[in-house]
């Protein structure tokens, strides 16, 4: 007999910058993608950011800030971000560029995250000469698919660029038995200096900081 | 019952010739264990590197257990299968994870390997592709029965994963 628990975990977040080194100009749409328990109880579902152009500098430094809360009674499907990258092309037409997905991370604390977002490859040659043509890549029909595992061994993809994403987590639960962080918080700080940035620019050291 | 929360996702690969790569992913645990929600097994998309050089995959996992014993901790065994320009599919490498037994966030990087065979084999597989491949998986599962195989070293995939725990001080398991 369990008395009904509930975890809510606030996230504070900002998009900082991307790399997309095939585009000039980019636009990141983050969706709030949750399943089973977990509710929104504060934030937008949905954030849309400015067209960003590349500047002086290789990068496109984006600056969406965003704020989630969710609530659930069970860390089961833990929630996460959605990201639609869009371009403006010539014409002035937005057209979509590329698809990411983050996992929120369940230790609370800030953390530096990139995100390599993909965009699915046309399956023939005439696909792909249509596409470039016309300036319109074949779009997923679920946005929100990234988030998920369904479905996913039958898509094609390749990688477009990354987003570089700052996040901050705050966990309340009213369950105790539930551990989020180990006892002895001995968890090394993870860097993910092996990351391959062959566009050239700066190499960032990215580390987890436990609170 | 003490449980486990599996969140996380499978990032990237890389290594592997031209990281044209999809893996397929089971969990492996037991006799203890159950699993309560989520899919024991997957298969991510497949990454054509087009930009970079990594295979960046971003394939979420969301797993719950329930246990009553602290052996047979759980492992992902992962398969790497490589898709070449004609559309064939060919094993680039095995390998398996074990997963923290304590909770928190992790970065964990698994290498792989796959079965080496003659030097005929080899220039074969050089060549014309396909190599050899298991014909079970046991040999994954169960560590008692690696000695009987040679095996060469691929790439290597990494894993971003977080661990919650319940109930695991209520049975005095410090981890």
């Amino acid at each position: 007999m369990e008395k009904k628990s509930s975890i809510v975990v606030t996230v504070h977040g900002n998009v900082t910058s991307a790399q997309f080194p095939e585009e000039e100009n980019i636009c990141i749409k983050l969706n709030v993608a949750t399943s089973e328990d977990w509710r929104i109880i504060s934030g937008d579902h949905s954030v849309l950011s400015s067209f960003s152009f590349r500047g002086a500098t290789s990068h496109m430094n984006i600056d969406l800030p965003f704020e989630t809360s969710y609530k659930s009674s069970t860390p089961y499907m833990w929630p996460r971000y959605v990201f639609s990258c869009y371009s403006k092309n010539r014409s002035g037409n937005d057209c979509l560029k590329a698809y990411g997905s983050l996992f929120v991370p369940t230790t609370p604390g800030r953390h530096l995250k990139r995100v390599y977002c993909f965009l699915p490859e046309p399956s023939s040659m005439i696909q792909r000469i249509t596409a470039r043509i016309r300036e319109l890549n074949a779009e997923l029909v679920n946005p929100l698919m990234p988030g998920f595992s369904d479905g996913r061994h039958a898509l094609r993809v390749t990688s477009k660029g990354y987003l570089d994403i700052e996040i901050n987590i705050s966990i309340k639960c009213t369950d105790t038995s539930l551990q989020f962080t180990s006892m002895s918080h001995n968890t090394t700080p993870s860097s993910t200096s092996n990351l391959n940035n062959s566009d050239g620019s700066d190499d960032q050291v990215l580390e987890n900081i436990i609170k | 019952m003490a449980e486990v929360f599996i969140s996380g996702s499978i990032e990237s690969a890389d290594g592997f010739g031209d990281n044209q790569l999809s893996i397929r992913w089971q969990i492996s645990h037991g006799g203890g264990w159950k699993v309560m929600n989520g899919e024991s097994e997957g298969q991510t998309q497949t990454d054509c590197p087009s930009i970079f050089e990594q295979a960046y995959l971003s394939h979420p996992l969301d797993l719950h257990l329930s246990t009553n014993t602290i052996q047979g901790w759980p492992k992902i065994l992962i398969q790497v299968w490589h898709h070449d320009n004609y559309g064939r599919q060919e094993i680039a490498g095995y390998g398996s994870l074990v997963l923290p037994s304590s909770s928190g966030s992790y970065q964990l990087k698994c290498g792989c390997w796959r079965p080496k065979g003659s030097w005929r084999e080899e220039m074969m597989q050089k060549f014309v592709g396909g190599g050899m491949q298991l014909s079970n998986l046991s040999i994954l599962e169960n560590p008692q029965l690696r000695e009987k195989i040679t095996s060469i070293s691929t790439g290597s995939v990494n894993f971003d994963l977080n661990i919650i725990t319940k109930n695991f001080q209520k049975f005095g398991i410090i981890s």
